[in-house]
Formats: C-alpha cells, sequence, structure tokens
C-alpha cells in the first residue's frame, strides 16, 4: 500500500513537472498567438477584445516587412549552400586526415565563437568599408557563413568519422573508385548529421540579426532586423504577427528533419575528440 | 594444364614498416590454386597486416603479390582480383542484403539480368534468400557473415580473402559457419587466404596453416603436421599445448637444447620415473593432470581412469622432439628414468 501510494505521489510531481514545463514552453507561443489574432489585448482582462486579421494585412501590405521576408528567405538557403561548399570538405578533411595544426584548427573554430559577436563584427565592418563589401550582398553572405561554421565542421566531421572505414574499404574490394566510395558510402552514411548541420545552419542564418544590421542595413533588411524597428514603430500585435511569421521556417525544418534531429545526431556532432 | 602450376597467389618478399616498427618481415609464401591457407598467429604478428597488403588496402613496402600470376602489387584494392570479407562484415546498412551483394555487379555495369541470376544464386549457395530484401540490422550476425560472403562470392573471385570472419560468432554458430565456408570455399575451388588467431578454427578448415611470429612466417605445414612436428619451440608452444624440458634434466648437456612432449604423449604407468600428481582437472573427453617429477612441472593429458591429487605415479614420454635454439632437430623418445638414472 505505501508502494501504491509513493508511486502515486510520483506520477503527481511527475505530472505537476510536466505542465509547468509545457505552460513554460507554450505560454509565450500562446501569448504570440493570441496577440496576432486580437483587436486589444490588455493586462486586466482575461480574453481578448475582438478577433481581426487587421494585423496580418498590416505586415503583408507593408512593403519593406514584405521584402525583408524575401530578403531573409534569399539569404538562408544561400548561406547553407555557400557554408557547405566551404564546411564540407573541411569536415571530410578534418575527420579523414592526420595534418599538422588538426586540432588546433578544429578548436580554433570552436574558440571564434567565445568572444562577443559584436566586437567581431565591428571589426569586420572596418574591413568591409576598405573592401566595399558594406550593404552588399556578398557582405552578408559572409557574416551568415560565418555563424555557420562550427555547425558545419562540427557536426558533419562527426557524422564522416563515424563511417567505419572498413565500410569504405569494402566498397573499395568490390570495385568501386574512390569518388565512387564517397558518394555511394561515405556520403548517404553521414547524411543525417549533414542535414542537421544545414538545419541549423539555415536557423542561424535565418535568426542571424546584429552582423546583418551592421553590414546591411538599410539597403538590406532581413526579418529579424526588421524586428528592431518593428517592436518600437508598430502595435505590439504586428510584432506578434512578424513573431510567428519568424517562427515558422524553424518549425518546420525541425518537424521535417525530426526523425535526425531527435536521434542523437546532434549530441554526437559536439563530442570533442 | 600449366595454369595449375601457377600459384594462385604468391607473395614474395613482402616486407611493411608502420610507425619504425617492422610489422611484416620479408615474407614469402605459395598458396596453389584452390588452397584455402590460414594466416595464424597472435595478435600483433603481422597476419592482418599481410592480408590488407594482399587485398590492396596497404603497400608493401617492398616485395610483390601475384594472383594466378599476374603481379597485383601496384594495383588500388578496386582493380585487384580478390573479394574480402571483413571482421565486422562491413554491410552497408543503407543498402538491403540483395543491394549489398549486387553492389560489385552493379559496379562492374553487368547486365541486370545477369546481376539478379548471379545475386539469387549466390544468396541461394548461403542460405540467405528469404532475406534478400531485409536491411543489415534486421538479420543476425550469423546472417550478416552469409551476406558478407555472398558479397565476396558474386565477384567470382580468383582470390578469397577472409579476415577474422567468425570472432564475432558465438562458439557453436562458429563450428557450424566454418564448416560451410570450408564446404562452399571446396565446392567453388577458390584460392583462399584465412586469417584467424584462433588456431582450432585454423586447424579445422585449412589445407595448410602458415604460422606468423613477430612479421614472419615460422612454418606452413598441413594442420596435422603442424601439430605432430612443430618447426620450432614457438609454433609447438602456440598451437595446441606442450611441455618444453630443458634438456640437461634428461641428461643431455648441449646448451639451448629443449624437449618438447605433447600432454598427451606422457604417459603414467607403472614404468619410468617417479612424479607426483599436484592437480586433476577433468575437461569431459579426457582428463588433465598436472605432475611434478624431479622439480619440473608436466601436464599430460589422460583419457582412461585418471590419478588423484597427491598420487605417486610414474611417468614416461611416448614421443619427445628436441630444439636447440628453438628449432627443430630430431624425434627422440627417451624414457627419463633411463636418461636420469
Amino acid at each position: 500500500m505505501p508502494d501504491a501510494a509513493r508511486s502515486f505521489a510520483g506520477r503527481a510531481v511527475v505530472m505537476v513537472l510536466i505542465v509547468l514545463v509545457g505552460v513554460f514552453i507554450l505560454g509565450p507561443l500562446l501569448w504570440l498567438g493570441a496577440h496576432a489574432f486580437a483587436t486589444e489585448w490588455t493586462y486586466p482582462n482575461l480574453l481578448p477584445e475582438g478577433l481581426t486579421l487587421d494585423w496580418w494585412r498590416v505586415v503583408f501590405d507593408d512593403p519593406a516587412l514584405f521584402s525583408s521576408m524575401q530578403n531573409s528567405l534569399f539569404f538562408a538557403p544561400l548561406t547553407v549552400l555557400v557554408s557547405a561548399l566551404v564546411c564540407l570538405p573541411a569536415a571530410y578533411a578534418f575527420s579523414r586526415f592526420e595534418f599538422p595544426g588538426r586540432r588546433v584548427f578544429l578548436i580554433g573554430l570552436f574558440a571564434t565563437n567565445a568572444f562577443p559577436k559584436m566586437g567581431l563584427f565591428v571589426a569586420m565592418a572596418t574591413v568591409f568599408y576598405g573592401l566595399n563589401l558594406m550593404e552588399t550582398t556578398v557582405g552578408i553572405v559572409i557574416v551568415h557563413v560565418i555563424g555557420t561554421v562550427v555547425f558545419m565542421t562540427w557536426i558533419p566531421a562527426a557524422a564522416f568519422s563515424a563511417v567505419p572505414r572498413s565500410l569504405e574499404e569494402a566498397a573499395r574490394d568490390a570495385g568501386a573508385g574512390r569518388l565512387r566510395v564517397f558518394f555511394a558510402v561515405t556520403l548517404p552514411m553521414a547524411l543525417p548529421g549533414i542535414l542537421v548541420a544545414a538545419v541549423m545552419s539555415f536557423l542561424a542564418s535565418f535568426d542571424e540579426a546584429q552582423g546583418t544590421y551592421l553590414v546591411g542595413a538599410p539597403s538590406y533588411m532581413t526579418m529579424p532586423t526588421e524586428m528592431y524597428s518593428l517592436v518600437l514603430n508598430h502595435p505590439r500585435q504586428v510584432a506578434a504577427v512578424f513573431a510567428i511569421l519568424l517562427s515558422i521556417p524553424s518549425v518546420v525544418l525541425l518537424l521535417l528533419t525530426r526523425r535526425y534531429v531527435m536521434g542523437g545526431q546532434l549530441a554526437e556532432g559536439f563530442q570533442i575528440r | 594444364m600449366t595454369t595449375s602450376l601457377v600459384p594462385g597467389l604468391r607473395l614474395a618478399g613482402l616486407t611493411k614498416v608502420l610507425g619504425g616498427r617492422t610489422i611484416v618481415d620479408d615474407l614469402s609464401l605459395d598458396i596453389a590454386q584452390g588452397e584455402l591457407v590460414s594466416l595464424l598467429g597472435p595478435s600483433g604478428c603481422g597476419k592482418t597486416t599481410t592480408l590488407r597488403m594482399i587485398a590492396g588496402f596497404l603497400a608493401p613496402d617492398s616485395g610483390s603479390i601475384a594472383v594466378h600470376g599476374d603481379d597485383v602489387t601496384a594495383l588500388g584494392p578496386e582493380r585487384r582480383p580478390s573479394a574480402m570479407v571483413f571482421q565486422n562484415y562491413a554491410l552497408w546498412p543503407h543498402m538491403t542484403v540483395a543491394r549489398n551483394v549486387s553492389y560489385p555487379l552493379r559496379i562492374a555495369r553487368r547486365p541486370r539480368r545477369e546481376i539478379t541470376a548471379r545475386v539469387a544464386e549466390v544468396l541461394d549457395l548461403v542460405g540467405l534468400s528469404h532475406h534478400a530484401d531485409s536491411r543489415p540490422a534486421q538479420i543476425s550476425g550469423g546472417e550478416q557473415q552469409r551476406a558478407s560472403l555472398a558479397r565476396a562470392l558474386v565477384q567470382r573471385p580468383r582470390l578469397l580473402l577472409l579476415d577474422e570472419p567468425l570472432s564475432n560468432l558465438d562458439a557453436k554458430l562458429r563450428v557450424r559457419v566454418r564448416e560451410e565456408i570450408r564446404d562452399i570455399q571446396q565446392s567453388l575451388g577458390i584460392t583462399t587466404v584465412l586469417v584467424t588467431h584462433d588456431q582450432e578454427e585454423a586447424l579445422a578448415v585449412s589445407d595448410r596453416v602458415a604460422v606468423m611470429h613477430d612479421g614472419r612466417i615460422e612454418q606452413v605445414s598441413t594442420p596435422a603436421d603442424l601439430y605432430r612436428e612443430p618447426a620450432t619451440e614457438f609454433v609447438s608452444d602456440f598451437v595446441g599445448t606442450s611441455n618444453r624440458i630443458p634438456a640437461l634434466d634428461l641428461g643431455d648437456g648441449e646448451p639451448g637444447a629443449h624437449f618438447m612432449v605433447r600432454p598427451e604423449d606422457v604417459v603414467l604407468g607403472v614404468d619410468g620415473i617417479p612424479a607426483c600428481v599436484t592437480r586433476v582437472l577433468p575437461h569431459g573427453p579426457f582428463t588433465e593432470v598436472a605432475l611434478m617429477a624431479r622439480g619440473i612441472e608436466l601436464r599430460a593429458f589422460v583419457s582412461g581412469e585418471a590419478p588423484a591429487t597427491g598420487d605417486d605415479v610414474r611417468v614416461r614420454f611416448a614421443r619427445a622432439l628436441r630444439y636447440v635454439d628453438g628449432i627443430l632437430e630430431q624425434r627422440t623418445a627417451p624414457r627419463l628414468a633411463e636418461v636420469a638414472a
């Protein structure tokens, strides 16, 4: 009997914790969702006064906001592509070759994230002025790619390392040349890790605001950079609508790649070796 | 037929140095066509390195490798007429068993109809037809082993390389699979190199066994000869067990001389030198008896009635091999009592 009581108490505690965590995570989303459709919703009122789609119209009718969405959807995939082209070969090299300074480079990539970004961007701005990269697509892509380098090297490097060499050797033994082995065995087996890295990079680029603002504004405004002025210049319902729009790609991408992200690939990717 | 005179595999002066250590040291070996030869030795003896050089994953520092008379030393693994079964099977997890097995043929761009037929044939041979569409993770270790063998056989290789293919299987299965591998190898007549550290496995399936030690071949013999006439003390000790008796204790004064006596050649009886039984270990089919005779420890395998611990018995040696500085010299059958008397 005491056992049953204890297990009941244990379950009750777990339930309370689940509810608390649920409120903590879902509460802000509910708040956002309600605001996006509310005519007015202020403190003492328990429910919004009325429902409307006006705020969505405001966002989609504002040419600046609309172009910022276009910009965001342009820069994020481009960033992932450029980052993949630059970083994946590096990741493969880190994983498969022993070269002098390998560890220094690997840790160095990580260490760059240890410094405050803003300081880095100010220093970069000086360089960018000299190279005429301010307010250019190239400049913004460079800033975005820098923010994705760690994901795009560390996670795929771990994914490549996780492919047993004997599987590659078996393919060579079966008659495949080196390149063919890479595309038939190594790449497919490392793909989940690479996919995770691509999603993380996409989101990092999609969310990047400081560097984009510094290098791109005012010619190139993305959704996160517009967010700054939006919060100041519009009713908060508009900001709520925009925040929801901003989170759509993240949610969609995470749902699509759930299988891989949940599969421990992320945790594996950050094992320091 | 002159082709049968050409060895299926010829290793000539193969040498490999890794990290400043000579792993394989001027190794030469001829394997006849259709023959199964095991490379047997303790870990670190160079057997796996030798196999990897034969497969083409490692380039030898010097020496040459010829398969059916064709020098393949300079070729990459994808261009050698050999196929390997890996220790961990190395099946590709993202392909079904049938896709795994058909891969070598798809690479070779064989016609689709031929691929289907050959894959079906070889899956039938290893008894895996019902798992053609399974993924490697869905089948047992023994079945993965067969799938891996099928992937090697489908290439119709001139040379089959087996790298400890049974070490990941449990004991019962190991015995069964090794017999199957031997049957298939003999029915197809494929020249085969088997790498193993398991002497029982090597003796059971091989035409000849090459015992390796420190990067060299100590002896290449049929399993029976290897056991009955080990060329060196190392082989005598590594293959089976032996009592190593300094010759001096038998009244033989030559320095560096030893007698090696198999435990089954230590005969307990009424004549010979007196010994005391220190331990009795029943093994089922036979009993292992530890003895102390004139300060020398001996081990005897007794098949009939065994003495009890503490019994006083007399021993003689039915067969003993004499080694000088570790090398087999002559066969003798000394009776310890006579020599020592």
